[in-house]
């Protein structure tokens, strides 16, 4: 099929170049699963290779219409391998696994090159030895009868039921047969045309290309109208063929093939399924989330006009306004929530990440390493998701090469051979916590704090608490240029490392922090909000100026009578609950000016021996705000991490807990 | 236009009797200004955050980046917003009410005895007529790191 390739490209309009990508990646997620699966002591179910088999064919199939040649190429030959290993030709050693996983590594950078508008790196060596491995072990390359892709693809629920609600509204059903060619081209019709033709004759409910066996491509699409026949007739001649869509025949055959049995493997090997998503641009999920956030706002508005002039309604009308209006702003927080959901994806995206990385540092390293994974389906922002791979992959990567041992120092230290990282994540009211947990060496305390006193980034009389410590360990690490390794290698990178993975998670709105011992290992703890953008917060008064901090990370608000205030030494104290707990003045950390009145208002924040109550002129309200990151270098200090506005055009600072906290252990 | 080819447009703008230019594509929007949110703990030529068409954007007040005294704002005073890249910042200047083609052949590069803060963010020196136009570079006037620092 290969010399074809280039009039195919012909077709390929960036809607469809998008989608390519779009589903390559999710071959390719599903591809990485599988390998990871692959163990050359036990023997592997013949259903993965298959499930491995078919990711490649339809990768290859794809990477030809789009005439994409070495995407092509290279599944191809992959494709070929596993064939050879389905057919036992090739043994599915560790040497195996290891080409396996260089092909994918290959094959995954080259759609990314291309992605990038580059062109794709030189593959042809590598190909050339898989094909020499096939072909030392005399495989035939003869062709598959049946094609792989039959007529019409399996249909999922949503789409049946959607086309028998359709049925129900005596609306026709009709298959349509898209085979685009150069003739056809030459006439202008191409799918994009043929795909307008069809929304204008009804619904399209379903549509997908399919791959032919012999490279040929057909688009497949399943529209519901009122029109009969005659309005499509003429279109015989623009590449186009139909039929009545049978949904007797469907659903039996959907049985035939084993529905319950189907069930039951998808289970076992979750698998994105391409038909029942809808693959929707973020950006126009933002686009809609800044059009709720601004109802957000004018909502605020219309609640201080309400404020303003209910003594002037009368009593019953009020009632029903201010009812109508509770109504308005329910539906309004189910309408944001509905939003936010869509974004909601699950976090084994990046976990699944993980496995291949750990497998492939497993073999770079030579340590052996057992992946433990808790609360994939723990579902997270999907921007967030995208922004937490290169945080996570840092440390793990850092886990395994710094560290879990090498094997003999782990037997010595009287632990198991084996390496034990472990991933989880869980959600905790409004925000989703990751661990990253190894059994290694621990991060090395007294050779960091040690090194740091040296370079003078602490001071040299320092004694720490173990949880002091850990900070202090988390800030050293996390410092621009620190790195104790001289060597540092190629997988946990050079000092930056842990400022970017610091910094990512911070712009995120979370935090970061650490958990170390000598020899029994180290965890890492990011704190996410699950949703962005908009949040309950305090509105506040400090120094005169309003300022906003967010419910979720606010444990109390409490009042504080200024005699009841004790003084000591740099530091002031409250009794908070039987415990002294330190007081902080906003105004004084901002160096603003005092205007505290008779009753102080003390913001707690933070956990048990870390908290400190934040103290501030006054607590105004609590209310819903639109988190506007604050991302310019000329404005972003410590302590503030965003702004918002509350109707009135007027930017409002928005306080950063973990960063306050930081302000007053460091003052 | 073949007279044109050479020409660039530019927004003029006064700051201590001093014109100023700035290219003209490098500037999104010029506004009265109206309240500005104080940053604490900024640089003090930052005057704070203002929140224009849905953007929440730091002004910087041009007075104290140039290191004059600032004076309080009055209806001419003028923010004028500008553009690079992604970044988005408001510059607070005297008054703003200009906008001309200025031919590239009349700006020279700025004399190398011209001293004080303001000279380092020189692009050139415009001559029209009898006219002195320092035309900025913006990106060295936005340049500026605080880095959040945590150790």
């Amino acid at each position: 099929m290969g010399n074809n390739t280039e009039d195919k490209g012909l077709f390929i309009i960036s809607e469809y170049l998008d989608d390519y990508f779009a589903e390559c990646e999710e071959h390719i997620t599903a591809v990485k699963r599988h390998v990871v699966s692959l163990d050359p002591s036990k023997k592997t179910e013949k259903k993965i290779i298959d499930e491995l088999l078919r990711s490649f064919h339809t990768i290859k199939g794809l990477s030809g219409m789009v005439g994409f040649e070495e995407a092509e190429m290279l599944s191809h030959s992959m494709e070929d391998y596993f064939k050879a290993i389905r057919d036992e030709k090739i043994t599915l050693s560790r040497d195996a696994i290891d080409n396996i996983i260089e092909g994918v590594k290959k094959l995954e950078f080259i759609l990314a090159e291309r992605k990038e508008g580059r062109p794709a790196s030189d593959i042809k060596a590598f190909n050339e030895r898989l094909k020499n491995l096939i072909e030392d072990k005399k495989i035939e390359t003869e062709k598959e009868k049946k094609p792989v892709e039959q007529d019409t693809a399996q249909l999922n629920e949503d789409v049946l039921s959607k086309i028998k609600e359709e049925i129900k509204k005596k609306r026709q059903i009709w298959q349509f047969y898209f085979s685009p060619s150069n003739e056809l081209v030459n006439r202008g019709i191409n799918v994009g045309v043929i795909r307008t033709r069809l929304s204008e004759l009804g619904e399209i409910i379903y549509a997908a290309p399919r791959i032919l066996e012999d490279g040929g491509v057909v688009f497949e699409f399943i529209v519901a109208t009122d029109s009969d026949e005659s309005a499509f007739l003429s279109w015989r001649d623009d590449g186009l063929k139909w039929k009545r869509y049978e949904i007797a025949e469907k659903i039996k055959r959907e049985k035939e093939n084993g529905g319950a049995g189907e069930i039951a493997d998808s289970d076992k090997f979750p698998r994105i399924s391409t038909t029942n998503t809808v693959r929707v641009d973020l950006k126009r999920l933002d686009e809609l989330m800044e059009m709720v956030g601004e109802l957000v706002i004018t909502k605020a508005r219309l609640d201080d006009i309400l404020r303003g002039i209910s003594r002037y309604i009368p009593e019953q009308e009020l009632d029903f306004f201010e009812e109508t209006h509770m109504r308005m702003g329910r539906q309004l927080k189910n309408l944001r929530e509905g939003i936010m959901r869509i974004r909601m994806v699950p976090i084994g995206e990046v976990f699944d990440r993980m496995r291949f990385v750990v497998l492939d540092l497993e073999r770079e390293m030579g340590k052996k390493i057992h992946l433990e994974i808790i609360g994939e389906n723990t579902e997270i922002d999907k921007l967030v998701v995208e922004r937490m791979m290169d945080p996570m992959l840092h440390l793990v990567r850092n886990a395994i090469s710094h560290g879990i041992e090498k094997e003999e120092e782990r037997i010595s230290k009287g632990k198991s051979k084996q390496g034990n990282i472990k991933l989880s994540a869980h959600t905790s009211g409004d925000s989703v916590v990751i661990e990253i947990e190894d059994d290694g060496r621990g991060i090395d305390a007294e050779r960091i704090i040690s090194k740091a006193k040296s370079k003078g980034l602490i001071n040299e009389d320092f004694t720490l608490s173990f949880q002091e410590r850990n900070r202090e360990i988390l800030n050293i690490i996390c410092s621009t240029g620190f790195s104790t390794r001289e060597n540092a290698d190629m997988a946990s990178g050079r000092g930056l490392g842990m400022t970017i993975v610091k910094n990512a998670i911070e712009t995120l709105g979370g935090s970061l922090s650490l958990e170390t011992e000598k020899d029994k290992g180290t965890r890492f703890i990011i704190n996410l909000p699950l949703t962005l953008e908009i949040v309950d917060a305090f509105i506040l008064i400090a120094g005169g100026q309003l300022f906003a901090i967010p419910q979720p990370s606010v444990k109390e608000v409490i009042e504080i009578e200024p005699e009841k205030i004790t003084i000591m030494e740099n530091n002031e104290l409250i009794l908070y609950r039987g415990e002294p707990l330190p007081v902080i003045r906003l105004s004084r950390l901002f160096n603003l000016k005092e205007n505290y009145g008779q009753i102080i208002y003390g913001i707690i924040i933070g956990r048990g021996y870390n908290s400190v109550a934040v103290m501030v002129e006054q607590v105004i309200t609590k209310r819903e705000i639109v988190i506007r990151p604050i991302t310019d270098t000329l404005v972003s200090v410590k302590g503030i991490g965003g702004a918002t506005e509350l109707g009135d055009g007027k930017p409002i600072l928005i306080l950063n807990a973990s960063e306050l906290l930081d302000m007053a252990m460091k003052r | 236009m073949p007279d044109d080819k050479d020409k660039e447009n530019y927004i003029l703008f006064k700051l201590v009797g001093t014109t100023y230019g700035i290219k003209s594509d490098d500037v999104s929007q010029m506004e009265m200004v109206e309240h500005i949110t104080p940053v604490p703990n900024a640089p003090d030529f930052v005057e704070g955050l203002v929140f224009l068409r849905g953007e929440v954007i730091p002004a910087i007040n041009l007075r104290a980046r140039f290191g004059f005294e600032k004076i309080e704002y009055d209806i001419k005073t003028r923010i004028i917003i500008v553009q690079k890249g992604e970044r988005k910042v408001g510059l607070i200047v005297d008054n703003a009410r200009e906008f001309v083609a200025i031919p590239g052949e009349v700006i020279k590069p700025p004399p190398e005895t011209i001293s004080g803060l303001s000279g380092q963010y020189l692009q050139g020196v415009a001559t029209m007529g009898d006219r002195l136009i320092l035309i900025l570079n913006i990106e060295k006037v936005l340049n500026f790191t605080n880095i959040k620092t945590s150790v």
